[in-house]
């Protein structure tokens, strides 16, 4: 691969894996909860900026430990193994969560296109087919992962540039400064919700292809997927009430399918179809690749049963991984078409991801004490204190999410304290279980 | 738990015995089936390097290479100090678990990766 395609694809696995159906759910959260664009477009700008100064610690410890998975490994390495166990298996209830509200959006949007079909079935069928697609161990091929990321990029940057072209009304009429003020106060939940909008740039960092990518490719590819998710999205939510009734899009769940509607026809219902079906093949598939690879891993480390880490005789693709976790994923699914809990799941994800970008922060900080000496092909150029304020805000602004759709009551709080409950849950078990193994195989070696 | 009969000698001499121990496993073979790779050693504390070249379902040729082509088609690097990768190569160190540990790097595919663990998990657990 050139030099010049490398930093492309590794853009396009940040961009690829945030940008995923269940991000226009959120876009339609925002609008729950702001009516003022101008608000709107800052809370996401602000996340873009808490973004990019996360996703430059995070390009400093991938340089410590190039193509390692993350959130076990940088955070292991910094807080030892319970603690990151804690925060693997929220990362884990976190991939399972959105494979289920991922897997629902797209349903939603395939109903769209074909009414008769039910959204059910429709999920069902995606995730058997990632689930088969990851059991023979197929992968997608880097050009075509590239090929589809970047026209999902210029379809979304070229339609919401297109519906500033044929705005019905001038942009000055929505975007009025005065009654923003007034939602100024919401601005702090509204931002920990958008960075639900970026989540998934980080994993651009495991996959360098050679070592001398973590030196410059890697670390700028990570604030690169930034900028330009903050370009898309936020060129989108200025679009959207333009030719869409703001209240209309806090009531839909795919707001995109009514935007490309409203600019493009009943042939916009497929453009929808098309982007949706591209964010499914980039998010979705490598979501459950990588959570398959991480079940695999805690497997191989002894923290989960040794079925958990089976590999295919043929392939060697992790099938105890990704039957476990697309068998939940499913289950996920079910229980998020029966109970529309999209909005509810998709505010527990931003706060879960938020408490692991802070950790993500303070692994950065930690290790530069802890291990001064070690490799660092790349440093990241925040001021200390900044990294600090940063780590430390960002939990409060996940907390803040859960509360932020007033409408939602305390739903969301339930939800997030059974995943912390499970995560926690988890973790002894797994310890224990390591502990019992280990202890048997010391009795079996005694004379 | 893995094999903690390997030999400790050398890296060198490690690979030839896994060269052996792989060729001599069935399983091993049918799972590279298809998987024609070229394996780059980089024992990034040495600046020793080796290249394990795999092709039509065996592990051909071990080799000591001055130098190699980080561009080249089909190649997997692996790279960790000298210790640790005859560590891995002798089956004591999980590479999963080294990969996990940050003792070691992989730079390839998630599949060629998912490969190499699967690999390691036959011929010192299962094979």
């Amino acid at each position: 691969m050139k030099a010049r395609t490398e930093f492309l694809f590794y853009v396009s696995v940040g961009v690829g894996m945030a940008l995923a159906t269940s991000s226009f759910t959120v876009v339609s959260g925002l609008f729950q909860i702001l009516t003022s664009p101008w608000v709107l477009q800052l809370a996401v700008l602000l996340a873009g900026v808490f973004c990019a100064v996360i996703a430059l610690s995070i390009a400093e410890l991938a340089s410590m430990f190039p193509s390692a998975p993350g959130v076990r490994t940088y955070l292991k390495a910094a807080f030892g193994p319970r603690f990151s166990l804690v925060l693997v298996y929220l990362y884990l209830i976190f991939t399972v969560l959105m494979a289920g509200v991922e897997g629902y959006m797209f349903a939603l949007v395939f109903k769209a296109a074909f009414p008769s079909v039910p959204p059910t079935l429709t999920a069902l069928v995606l995730m058997g087919g990632v689930i088969a697609i990851n059991g023979v161990g197929l992968e997608l091929p880097r050009d075509l992962q590239m090929a589809t990321t970047y026209a999902s990029v210029l379809l979304l940057l070229g339609a919401s540039a297109y519906g500033f072209i044929v705005a019905p009304a001038p942009l000055g009429t929505v975007v009025t400064l005065s009654e923003g003020v007034s939602q100024l106060p919401q601005l702090p939940a509204a931002v920990g919700m958008a960075i639900f909008l970026y989540m998934g740039f980080e994993w651009a960092a495991p996959v360098g292809i050679k070592p001398k990518a973590y030196e410059r490719k890697i670390p700028i590819s990570l604030p690169v997927c930034v900028a330009v998710l903050s370009a898309i999205y936020i060129l989108f939510v200025l679009a959207l009430p333009l030719h869409v009734d703001r209240a209309t899009v806090a009531g839909s769940s795919v707001p995109h399918v009514l935007y490309f509607e409203a600019m493009f026809g009943r042939a916009g219902t497929y453009v929808a179809l098309v982007l949706s079906f591209g964010a499914v093949v980039s998010t979705f598939n490598a979501g459950i690749m990588g959570g398959s690879r991480l079940v695999f891993m805690l497997a191989r480390e002894g923290l989960l049963p040794a079925w958990c880490g089976a590999t295919s005789a043929k392939t060697g693709a992790p099938i105890g991984g990704v039957l476990s976790l697309g068998g939940v994923a499913c289950v996920s699914a079910l229980v998020v078409s029966h109970y529309e809990l999209q909005l509810v799941l998709a505010l527990i994800s931003a706060t879960i991801m938020c408490v692991i970008y802070a950790a993500f922060m303070a692994a950065a900080l930690s290790l530069r004490k802890s291990r001064p000496q070690a490799r660092r092909s790349y440093r990241t150029p925040v001021f200390p204190w900044l990294q600090w304020a940063v780590a430390l805000v960002l939990p409060c602004l996940g907390l803040g999410t859960l509360f932020s759709v007033p409408e939602q009551g305390l739903r969301p709080v339930f939800w997030m304290l059974g995943c912390l409950v499970t995560a926690l849950v988890s973790t002894e078990w797994s310890l224990r279980f390591v502990a019992v193994k280990e202890q048997r195989g010391s009795s079996a070696l005694a004379p | 738990m893995w094999n903690t009969n390997a030999t400790t000698t050398g890296l060198s001499e490690v690979l030839q015995d896994f060269q052996a121990r792989f060729n001599d496993n069935p399983r091993a073979k049918k799972l590279v089936t298809g998987w024609d790779r070229s394996v780059l050693l980089d024992a990034s504390n040495t600046g020793n390097k080796f290249v394990l070249a795999v092709q039509d379902h065996a592990l051909r040729e071990v080799r000591k290479v001055a130098d190699f082509d980080e561009d080249a088609e089909n190649l997997v690097h692996l790279q960790g100090d000298e210790s640790v990768l005859t560590e891995i190569f002798s089956g004591r160190y999980n590479p999963a678990t080294a990969l996990v540990d940050g003792a070691i790097s992989i730079f390839s595919s998630d599949r060629d990766k998912v490969k190499l663990e699967a690999l390691a998990m036959i011929l010192w657990r299962l094979g």
